[in-house]
Order: structure tokens, then C-alpha cells, then sequence
């Protein structure tokens, strides 16, 4: 029933920044967290949602704590219905559950979110895959599609994540799975605690679980923009009449290398999606042309087949030795 | 759902490898075993596919039917537990495992069953071109060697014909050269090949004029169009989207065409051709029109299969790039490619940069896919290069691919570089 092609993207902070802007939100990014237990979050708050991604398609069976209530008409929470489209539903999860200030979410999200709030979850995921604009933005952010097949067919699979979200609402923490049936309930956040103090150590399970079956994860959290935070913190400073002027110089200038590296990333973020919707077929073609001109092509050509043979004969090798 | 009326063939070949073998429950983080008695065993599907089974011995249906690709798990022996016989069939992509424990009397042969897994899950057999692992018997001797295909295609193995689906999924296991038998004898008409033909000519009324032996302007023409299906099906440089109603054509223009009467000189039996359900010429070509377009990956991957594939961008290491940045003029030209906004300083840096992006890095191994699978003829002939490297690329040869550009560009920039020295009569210093 849903119409329409999703392409994979990839599970990159900067991609999903780019793409909550280009569903014409903003006030917040997207940032990876590679450490629960530094102070990481705590820089970063405040902090809207945790999406935890792991290279799995299937999800454990337990259905504990599963909202079953009323709730369910205020969490948003789709079910998933299109594998591809799954990074974007746990970002428009995240999104349409924060009612926090420094969010906006644009009108697009909004119509959606009015659309689709009075379903349940299982239409919300189709609504969401038939999403014209939705769809359109996610996927103008997929990889080049050179040529007519696809050359992931070697079942690395890199993309085939799954998403998990985790979100403060209404004063509980809630686990958002599209796929199982509803939010689950992990309990109330006491009052005067960070709400991603509570959602550590649930996490943490998680991340030691997936170590263990050599499962590859990333954390993501979805906060504020970084850039606007800081700006706020240096007008701040430098209206504050209190400090001292050596004080207000070491903090102004360690705000002023932090707003530096916001601006860094996000011009990398631009030109890493201008090479990723690049045709590189010129380019890779004078590239062979040169190789071919400097008399480098063939040597280096057959050097790599080499390789490669010596290579697979040593798969095949340690195949035959472990049975 | 079968084009012919008959029961959808869900007939497979004997199991090629079974034991008797016992499940094991996880309940936490321990495994617990499952005291039902069992079997474990290994059957390939008419698809093609690997089929992984469990069933308890009293039941005629497995419990358990995973499908497996090649590379995907291993099996082998549990050695933390030293006192059982347990087995671990462990995922590779992912932390799936399932446990089993050997509930044969004699520990002699679980080493070789567990090898046997092994060897067939990630080496699956290849279809039954004499090969009897498919089960449908040993081939006599001057059978066409696709006999034993068109029997299954026409259920002769007693199962009721080939779903069209599975059909599909078996010509795209074929191997190009079978692919290319098979589809000649398609309008050849004449001596044994001829079976699809023969097929045809049970059907419908309309077909058997086509496959008269008297008829041979149609089979003449069937033939053309079927080569013509199969160039698109086994060359893939050839776009085949034109291609796939000409077959349709043959089989309904030429049935007015043929006098002869439908005396049923067809064939049937003189070559031995299949007897059961056949195929409509119109299915066939669809699905072959299908398989070329998005399946000649695989096809001329299997024909090109003897090199590895190689990643070109294992060629773009640091060492090689420097006397290609380095030089003026391919830097310019390599500029002008880069993606518009991404130069800033146009420099040197700023190359070396884009060519070690992720980005450029997977366009360069989709690259090398592409050219390795035959498939970038065409598009690189547009880029004006050498004909001998457009007809090394049609074939997926990497190799006859670098060849053929170096003896082209090569030559003509030593040709010039002479033709500079011998210009410059003075020194310039």
C-alpha cells in the first residue's frame, strides 16, 4: 500500500541534521555520542531524544511495560513499515513528541503531525511512507545511484539498521520501537534529574548486549543547536557586568572555538552531501585516463588482482581449517 | 500461481544432507535442550535456495524451514560444552544463533555432517545440468544437457510443472553460457534443441503451427528474435528493453504465416521433449526481458567469475596519486569534475581531500562493480575512450580494460612528449 520508493541513507549525524532541515525544522542536530559516561550529554543539553541504531532487523520479544493506555493517543509512535525509511521515522518520532521551546517544527512536520495523530500506529507508519515531502527529503539524500543495479549486493549491508528512540514525555521515559506495538514504559523521571541519567543505564543493557553478539550500534542524540546555545552563552558573558576581564576572555574565547567547530562541521556537512549527489563518472574517467597516461593502470590493476586471488585463497584456506 | 492450471511445483530434491538431532531452547542466557526427537536436514528448494530444517521425526513438516544464503552462517561444534554433542548454526551479520544437539547413537559422523552443512549452505549445488543433486535422475547419455532442467521446467519429474516465479529464480542461477543453450533452443526447431518449442506445441492452438517442423520460416524467424533474446540476456551492454516483445511477435505472427496444417507433425516426442505443463513463449520472454535487465550482474558475474572482483579505488593509494596530482594539467582537468561549491582553495589538498571522501570512495567501488559486471560499455563509449577498452568493459575484463587504455593513452603521451623534446632544438635554462 505504500507508494513509492524509499532509497537507504546513510546513518551519519550530518545526514540527519541535513535532513531535519530540509523537512524545514529546526532549533535542533544531531550528534554522536560515542561515550555514555563522559560528560558528553551533559554538554550537548539540552537533549531531545537518544536513537540508538544497530545493525539488526529483528527486535527482542519482550513486551513488557508496553503502553497500553490512553497514552497512545498522545505519544506519537508509527510502526515501521518500510525498512529503508526507518532512520527518518525514528527522527520524525523524536521530533514530533518534543514540545520543547527551542524546536520549530516547520510546517511540514506539523500538517503531518496533525494527519496522522488520530491514527493508530500501524496507519501512522503507512502515512508516513506515503508522505510525498517526507519521502522527497529523505530521499535526496541517498547515495549516487550510478548505475542500474545495486553494488551493496554483496550483502555487506552497511544501512540495514534498525532504530530504537528514546524520549522523555510528559515526565516518563519511553522506548520507541517500530517494531513492536506500542511505546514501552520505563518509568517516571524524578523531578531535578536529567532525563538521560534515567535513560543510561537502559541503554548501557542494551549496548552490552549488542557487544556481546558483535552487533555494530551508534548513538545519536538528537539537542539543541549547538551553535545558537553557545552564541546565546557569549552574549550572556559579555553582558555580565560581575566578571572579571580575564575571566570574561577565557570564556569568551573557549565559546568562541566551540562556535568555530559548529561552523566546521556544518560546512563539512555541506560538502560531504555535495559529494554524495555528485556524478563522479567525469571524474573517475579522467582519473583512469591519467593512471593510463602515466603508464600507472595496468601495474596497479594487476597488483590488485593479485591481491585479491591471494586473498580468497586464504579465506578459503581458514574455511577449511575451522571445520 | 502456475500458468498452466497445474498444482504450483513445490517439488524439491532429496534432502541432501540429514541427522538426527535435537533443538535447544534459550531461556535467559542459558540453552536448554529441547527433549523432542528430531531431525536436522539440508534440502535445496526448486529455487535454487538452501533450505535449513528442523522437524521432530514424528512430523511430516519441518518446524523450523530457514532459508539460507552462502556466507551468511557457520556451523560448527560447541566446545564449551564438553560432555554434549551440541551445535551452534551462528549468523554472521548479526547475534542470531540456534542450537542443536546430535542425537545419533554414533558421535563417528558429526564431524562430517557438521562439514557437510557447512560445505553446502555457503556452496550451494549449482542447477542440474547432469548434476543429480536436484533429484531428478541421472541424465542419459546425448540428452540435451538442459534436459533435466526442462523436465523440472515441465514437471516431468512427476511434480506438475515450474512456477514462472521460480523459473525466473532459476535461469537467473543459470550460468550465461546454459542461459544462452537454453534460449537457442528456443528456435532452432531442429534435432534435439527445440525443446521449449516442443513445450509450445502442446499448448495452445496457436502455438503449434509455430512448432511444425514444416514451418521453418517461423522457426527461422522465432530463431532471430530469440538470438536477439539472447544477446540482450547474456551480453549486458545491450539495453534489452526493445527485445522482449519481439519473441511475443514470432509466436503470434507467425501462426497465420504457416500453411501447414495443424497436422500435428509437432514433435512431441521424437526429441524427447518435455511432456507435461508448458510455458507460454510470451512468459518466458517477459521474464527473461526481466532478467536481463536487472540480473546481468549475476549472470556475467558467474561467466567472469574465475578473477576476483577488484576495487579500483585499492589502486588510488597515496603513492600512486602523487604523479597524478602532481601534474598541472590533470589537476586542472580532475577540477573541473569536482562537484560545483566543493572547491574552495582549488588546491591540491582540496583533491586529494574529495578523492579520499567516503563519497568518492563508494562512487569508485560501484565503478569497479559495474565495469567488472560488463555493464559500463556503453556509457564509457560515450566518454569517447578507446574502442578495445569499450569491448574490454562490455566483457567485465578489468584487466584487458587497464591494458587497452594504457596502449592508447600511453602511447599518444609519449608520442607527444617526443614530438615537445624534438621541437625544442634549444635548451631552455
Amino acid at each position: 500500500m505504500a507508494s513509492g520508493e524509499w532509497c537507504l541513507i546513510e546513518s551519519d549525524p550530518g545526514v540527519f541534521t541535513d535532513l531535519i532541515n530540509g523537512f524545514e525544522a529546526n532549533g535542533v542536530q544531531v550528534e554522536e555520542i560515542f561515550s555514555l559516561d563522559d560528560d558528553s550529554l551533559q554538554q550537548m543539553k539540552p537533549c531531545h531524544g537518544l536513537i540508538f541504531l544497530f545493525k539488526w532487523q529483528e527486535t527482542d520479544a519482550s513486551n513488557e511495560n508496553m503502553v497500553k493506555d490512553s497514552r497512545l493517543d498522545e505519544i506519537f509512535f508509527a510502526k515501521q513499515v518500510i525498512t529503508n525509511a526507518c532512520a527518518t521515522q525514528a527522527i520524525v518520532s523524536v521530533l514530533l513528541n518534543c514540545t520543547h521551546e527551542d524546536l520549530k517544527l516547520g510546517s511540514t512536520l506539523s500538517e503531518f503531525k496533525e494527519f496522522a495523530q488520530a491514527f493508530d500506529p500501524q496507519m501512522r507508519g503507512l502515512a508516513l511512507s506515503n508522505s510525498e515531502k517526507i519521502r522527497y527529503v529523505h530521499n535526496s539524500f541517498a547515495r549516487q545511484q550510478l548505475f542500474e543495479f545495486d553494488s551493496r549486493d554483496e550483502k555487506k549491508d552497511e544501512d540495514a539498521f534498525h532504530f530504537i528512540a528514546y524520549i522523555p514525555f510528559k515526565g516518563r521515559l519511553y522506548e520507541l520501537d517500530g517494531l513492536k506495538e506500542a511505546p514501552i514504559d520505563h518509568g517516571a523521571i524524578p523531578t531535578d534529574t536529567e532525563w538521560t541519567d534515567i535513560a543510561r543505564p537502559i541503554v548501557r543493557q542494551r549496548m552490552e548486549k549488542y557487544s556481546e553478539g558483535e552487533i555494530h550500534f551508534s548513538l545519536m542524540a538528537v539537542v539543541s543547536e549547538l551553535r545558537r546555545k553557545y552564541e546565546r552563552q557569549l552574549e550572556q558573558i559579555l553582558a555580565d557586568s560581575a566578571l572579571t576581564d580575564d575571566e570574561r576572555n577565557d570564556k569568551t574565547s573557549h565559546l568562541s572555538i566551540l562556535i568555530h567547530e559548529e561552523e566546521r562541521k556544518r560546512e563539512s556537512y555541506r560538502i560531504e552531501n555535495l559529494r554524495r549527489r555528485h556524478n563522479w563518472l567525469p571524474f573517475i574517467v579522467e582519473m583512469l585516463k591519467a593512471y593510463a597516461t602515466q603508464g600507472l593502470l595496468v601495474p596497479a590493476v594487476d597488483k590488485a588482482v593479485v591481491a585479491k586471488e591471494a586473498e580468497k585463497k586464504r579465506e578459503t584456506d581458514k574455511k577449511r581449517k575451522r571445520i | 500461481m502456475s500458468l498452466f492450471g497445474g498444482v504450483t511445483s513445490q517439488a524439491r530434491s532429496r534432502n541432501l544432507v540429514e541427522f538426527k538431532a535435537g533443538k535447544m531452547l534459550l531461556r535467559g542466557t542459558m540453552v536448554h535442550p529441547d527433549k523432542r526427537k528430531g531431525l536436522v536436514y539440508l534440502y535445496q528448494g526448486n529455487d535454487m535456495l538452501m533450505h535449513f530444517c528442523w522437524k521432530e521425526r514424528s512430523s511430516s513438516t519441518p518446524e523450523d524451514d530457514l532459508v539460507i544464503f552462502p556466507d551468511e552462517i557457520e556451523f560448527k561444534k560447541v566446545t564449551q560444552n564438553t560432555t554434549g554433542r551440541v551445535y551452534i548454526l551462528k549468523w554472521r551479520s548479526n547475534a542470531r544463533k540456534l542450537f542443536f544437539w546430535m542425537q545419533e547413537p554414533k558421535d563417528d559422523k558429526d564431524e562430517e555432517w557438521c562439514k557437510k552443512i557447512n560445505d553446502l549452505l555457503n556452496h550451494p549445488p549449482t542447477p542440474g545440468f547432469g548434476d543429480d543433486s536436484s533429484g531428478t535422475g541421472g541424465l542419459g547419455s546425448g540428452a540435451h544437457p538442459l534436459q533435466s532442467l526442462m523436465d523440472r521446467m515441465a514437471g516431468s519429474s512427476g511434480a506438475g510443472g515450474i512456477d514462472p516465479n521460480d523459473l525466473s529464480n532459476v535461469l537467473r542461477g543459470m550460468n550465461p553460457n546454459d542461459l544462452a543453450s537454453l534460449l537457442s533452443s528456443v528456435g532452432s526447431g531442429s534435432g534435439a534443441p527445440g525443446l521449449m518449442q516442443d513445450a509450445f506445441g502442446q499448448q495452445t492452438p496457436d502455438s503449434r503451427p509455430n512448432t511444425a517442423p514444416a514451418a521453418t520460416r517461423s522457426t527461422g524467424t522465432a530463431t532471430a528474435t530469440a538470438t536477439g533474446g539472447t544477446t540482450s540476456a547474456s551480453s549486458s551492454s545491450r539495453p534489452s528493453g526493445s527485445s522482449s516483445s519481439k519473441p511475443r511477435n514470432a509466436g503470434t505472427s507467425s501462426s497465420p504465416s504457416t500453411a501447414p496444417p495443424k497436422s500435428g507433425t509437432s514433435l512431441e516426442t521424437t526429441t524427447g521433449g518435455p511432456k507435461g505443463g508448458p510455458i507460454k513463449m510470451s512468459a518466458l520472454a517477459d521474464i527473461l526481458s526481466n532478467l536481463s535487465d536487472k540480473n546481468t550482474t549475476q549472470e556475467t558475474g558467474n561467466a567472469t567469475a574465475a578473477k576476483p572482483t577488484i576495487d579500483l579505488y585499492d589502486i588510488m593509494t597515496a603513492e600512486n596519486l602523487i604523479p597524478i596530482l602532481s601534474n598541472k594539467d590533470i589537476q586542472e582537468t580532475l577540477r573541473t569534475h569536482l562537484p560545483e561549491g566543493s572547491t574552495i582553495s582549488g588546491s591540491e589538498n582540496e583533491l586529494r581531500e574529495s578523492i579520499q571522501s567516503p563519497q568518492f570512495r563508494q562512487a569508485v567501488s560501484a565503478f569497479s562493480v559495474a565495469l567488472q559486471t560488463g555493464q559500463l560499455g556503453p556509457v564509457l563509449a560515450q566518454f569517447g575512450l578507446p574502442e578495445e577498452a569499450i569491448t574490454a568493459a562490455n566483457q567485465g575484463d578489468i584487466q584487458a580494460f587497464a591494458q587497452a587504455m594504457e596502449k592508447h593513452y600511453k602511447k599518444t603521451n609519449e608520442e607527444s612528449d617526443e614530438k615537445k623534446s624534438s621541437d625544442n632544438t634549444m635548451d631552455t635554462s
